[in-house]
Order: C-alpha cells, then structure tokens, then sequence
C-alpha cells in the first residue's frame, strides 16, 4: 500500500476560513452567507470574475480550494491528468435545486433561467474547481447521510493504488440556505517515515469535526 | 491477488420493457421508446421524451422512483443466487436527481428522501442489504462512474458483489432545465446524424449484479471489466471540450491494459446534441477509433441521465452476447467533424469487447472497457 498524506487542508464554515488547522478569517456573523463568501474572496485578492456567476455551493467549493494554493497554484509538476477530485456532501445541489423549483411555479410567466438549472447537479461545484486549477483526473462525488471519513479514505486510496491519480484533492463541500461547511484537504503519496498528517479515516473525521466549532 | 470483476447478471425497466430480455427485443425491432408528451409546461416546440407508464408498486411508502429500483433490484436478486442479505454484498446507486419531483410536495412524508443518501438508505432498508449504499451523482457520467467505483471496491476486496443501480424521473424539472438551455430536440433525437438537433429525455431503470465470483452469484454469463477511467475537460461547465481531448484521456485510461485495436465496437455517449457528438467524435478519431463500429442508444430510450450509463452497458452486453452490433437509431448522414464509424444496421460481429463512454455537465467523462470472459 501507498503511504499517503495530508499536503494541506482548508475548511471553511459559518464562521471562519482555517488553513492546516489556523484561523486565516473571522466570518461577520451577521453576514448572509453571499456575503461571508465575498468576503473571503476578496481577502485572497485574486481576479477571477467567474466567481460571482457561482452559486453558493460553487463558490463554498472554490474558495476553499483556493486557500490551498501556493503561488496561485494548486499543483506543479503534476500531470493534470493525474490530479484527483472526489467530493462529497448530503445535500447535493438542493440550495439551488430550490430556488430553480421556485422559478417553475409561476405558469403565467414560465421563464426558467438556464444560468440557475446548471447548478443544479452535485458536481458542479467539481467542474468549476477543475476549471479554475486544470485539473483533468479522475471525478467522483459520492453522496452520503454524513461525512463518511471511510468511504472518501477508502475510494482515494484505490485511486492511487490504481495508478489512477498521483495526487487528489478530496473532501466535504455543502453550501444550504445559508450554512455554509467545507473541509477540503489536498492528498499526495509520501515516502517520509516521520510524515505527520497521514491521510487516514481517523485524521480525516478529526478535521471534519475541528471544522464544526 | 486481485481477482478480476465481472458483469453476471442484469435487469431493466424502460419505456420499452419490464425485462432485460423485452428491451432486447424491442431493440431488435428497432422499437423506440420515446414519443410526444405532455411537456408539463408551455412550451414553444413539440416535446418528445420516454416515460415508464407501467410499472408495479412495490409498497405504498415508496415514491414512483422508488418503486423503480425496488422493482428492477427485486428481479435481479431473483435471477441471481445471491441473498439480499449477504454481508459482502453492497448497493452501489446512481443518480442525478432522485425524488426530484418531492421538491413539489415538501409535506409528502417521504419528503427527506429528496436528499439522495436518504432515498439510497430506504431502498437498502427495504431490500434487507446490510451495508449503507454508496451513492455516485455525478450528471451523466454517474452510471458508468458507479460501475466503476464499485468494481474498484470488488477488486481491492472491501465487498464480493455489488448491485449497481441506476435510474432518473423524467420529471418537469429537469425537462424545463434542457428546454430552458435550448437543448431539447424538437422530433426524435438523431445521434451522430447531420441533422440532429438536440435530446430527448427518458426515464428508466438498470440493474446490473458485479462479483468477482461468477459461479456463487450465479451468472447468466460472464463479462469482464478489463478498463475504466474518468476525467474532466477543465473547460467548461455546461459545454463539451470542443476538441475532445477530456474524453480521450478517460478512453486512454481505460485501455491502459487493452490494446485499441481490440476495441470491437464503441457504445457512445451520443446525446444527439450537436457540440456533444462532434466533441465524441474528434475523440474517437484522435484515439485512432475512426473504424470501430459505434453507436448511441440514445434513440432508442432518450437521455435517461443516471440511468444511462447502466442501461447502455447492459444493452451492449447483449450485443455482445449475441454478437450484434446494434443500429444506432436515427442515424443517417456522417454529420460531425471527427470521422466515426455509426451503425446504419444491425451487424453480425463477433464482439469480444466493447468501449462504453459517456460524458456530462461539469466537464466530466468516463470509459469502461468490457471484454467477453
């Protein structure tokens, strides 16, 4: 079996933007959540105008791949073809699900908008961090009733022992009526025999939970 | 050791049969399930799709999808020796929108299982499977993708079998959603034709049974999956890679241990809109592909979304059964960039392998490889 570890991790919630475990942000409280996620982008001081056609969940995803960056990117060297994403949640795109049900009530006016509907897949959020970091491995959104730390350990590391990835980005991304969580960390195989962070079930339900304060 | 992942077993329920062996047939007969329907919504064109009108209620709690897969996951364990009960045994479901049609009723009590783990668990719970299901909902590449990830886990021995089951309504929402993108053909859908001008949507179930043990799963015939990969073009959100590059590298993957001449016929995604197939077909053409013999099932069943992936690979074990190649249906005239090799007719081949694709919004693409055991 491949040793793998953790690279980096990001996670993003309510309140706060954490980078391997410190706080980069404060979250205003009192700030919708399309705020929150203005906010957050702002203060990494990047032009990527896309962002704001995003929903909330795109943007959730987005943000908290961009924290990982170093230099603007989030790889190098790496064959973009053997980069990995595999995200999860529960909700899939129900935020946007919903709001494009609403614009299907009204009969007389019947005008549903094609920029909303293509939110409205799970792995949307997927495509727009591929986009952004050229990633062209392997995808997978797995949907669960909660974090499943096992599965998402369990299928990412089949990926490298497949040889299907030599790298991967995987985790939890759920942006609902103004909730926002994320827990995204960055995999890489490692050789290091005191490698700290090691990509196991255990570590990874530990940063989801860290996430939740 | 890994042991190799085989196909053995298989079950669909569609517009146009309540058995693997009546969609055969009907396909034999070149018998499309997709006709005018009442499109739910005014609209300025004619709106033409597949819907499952017939089907059986398996209980009064289930949703009409429910009782879908219920249905279609009830014949397959019949067919097969397995109990649903077996501790190695795990469901694997595919899907893009589930009980999407709960969005309309959110009093129903079924209403939490609009969220797809949810649904997933009330079919395990109703089946008596031990195991919490694995949910993949990755648009249109989430039935091939299921198949994948569940013949990983056989291979790197986390479970023996799986039952892959994938399945979409054809529900207001997400016809008014293709419509809105101007992406609904206004007849038939003609795939990889000159004059194709959009999909069809349809609604559907496949099933199919994977083991790494044939003769305890009792199969009725044995396919192997030799390749997979998946991949995204990093291009665009609701459009194809113009050039098809995203899909070759899932292609490239997948064959990795299979030579392309191997490659006996190619099962294409072929939704029949115009960006779609070009994009498919200057990636077959890159991967030197141009002569294999392809098709779309699309004109048969429509785009039954997560479906799709399971249902097309079932159909082209059947072809491979039998050694038919099938016609793709309202195919005429060359009509993309890229040259491929579309089935006018039905074709007496032997099949020893099949290249099953498919590609979706977000940019993603997957391949399987299938291969005669």
């Amino acid at each position: 079996m491949k040793k793998l570890k953790i690279r980096n991790w990001s996670s993003i919630n309510d309140h706060e933007v954490v980078l391997n475990g410190e706080r980069k942000l404060t979250l205003k409280s009192d700030d919708t959540a399309d705020q929150k996620l203005e906010f957050a982008y702002r203060a990494l001081g990047v032009a990527y105008p896309k962002f704001f056609k995003m929903d909330a969940q795109s943007k959730l995803g987005w943000l908290s791949a961009e924290y990982l960056t170093k230099d603007g990117k989030l790889f190098d060297g790496t064959p973009s073809q053997d980069v990995a994403l595999v995200l999860s949640n529960r909700k899939s795109s129900l935020d946007t699900d919903e709001q494009y049900q609403l614009s299907l009530q009204n009969e007389e006016e019947f005008l549903p908008s094609p920029a909303v509907f293509v939110y409205t897949l799970a792995n949307i959020v997927a495509g727009e961090i591929c986009i952004r970091h050229g990633i062209k491995g392997e995808n997978n959104f797995l949907i669960s009733e909660g974090f499943d730390a096992s599965s998402l350990v369990n299928y990412v590391s089949i990926l490298f022992e497949e040889e299907l990835c030599q790298q991967c980005l995987v985790g939890w991304v759920e942006a609902y009526r103004g909730t926002l969580r994320s827990v995204l960390a960055f995999i890489e195989t490692t050789t290091d025999e005191k490698a700290t962070m090691l990509f196991t079930e255990e570590y990874l339900k530990q940063l989801y939970q860290t996430s939740e304060l | 050791m890994q042991k190799p992942v085989y196909i053995v077993n298989d079950h669909i329920l569609s517009a146009i049969g309540t058995s693997t062996d009546s969609n055969w047939e009907n396909v034999l007969k070149e018998k499309s399930g997709i006709a005018l329907i009442d499109p739910l919504f005014p609209a300025d064109q004619p709106i033409y799709g597949s819907q499952v009108k017939d089907y059986e209620q398996i209980t009064s709690a289930a949703t009409k999808l429910e009782n879908l897969f219920l249905y279609s996951i009830q014949q397959l364990l019949r067919q097969s020796n397995l109990k649903s009960s077996n501790d190695r045994l795990m469901l694997f479901v595919s899907t893009t929108k589930g009980n999407i049609d709960l969005l309309q009723n959110e009093k129903s009590p079924s209403s939490d299982r609009v969220h797809l783990a949810a649904m997933a668990a009330f079919i395990q719970q109703e089946l008596g499977l031990k195991h919490t299901p694995t949910v993949v909902s990755n648009a249109c590449i989430s039935g091939v993708l299921a198949i994948q990830t569940a013949a990983l886990y056989i291979k790197h021995g986390y479970i023996d079998h799986a039952i892959v089951t994938g399945g979409d309504l054809f529900s207001k929402f997400t016809l008014s959603g293709f419509y809105s993108f101007k992406a609904l053909s206004a007849g038939i859908c003609k795939p990889f034709d000159k004059n194709r001008d959009g999909i069809n949507l349809g609604e559907a179930v496949g099933t199919v049974l994977l083991t790494n043990d044939p003769t305890t799963a009792k199969g009725t015939y044995a396919v192997e999956l030799t390749g997979y990969g998946s991949s995204n073009d990093a291009n665009h959100i609701s459009g194809p890679s113009r050039d098809g590059s995203g899909l070759s590298l899932a292609v490239k993957k997948a064959l990795k241990h299979s030579p392309v001449s191997a490659i006996d016929v190619i099962n294409a995604h072929g939704t029949a809109t115009l960006y779609n197939d070009n994009m498919e077909s200057l990636a077959f053409q890159q991967l030197g592909l141009s002569d294999a013999p392809l098709n779309s099932l699309k004109g048969y069943y429509g785009h039954t979304l997560g479906a799709a992936g399971v249902l097309e690979v079932i159909i082209s074990i059947r072809s491979m059964l039998s050694n038919t190649v099938v016609k793709s249906l309202g195919y005429d005239e060359q009509g993309t960039d890229g040259k491929v090799n579309v089935a006018k007719t039905f074709i007496k081949k032997d099949i020893q392998t099949v290249l099953k694709t498919a590609s979706g919004f977000g940019g993603c693409n997957a391949a399987l490889i299938l291969k005669k055991a």
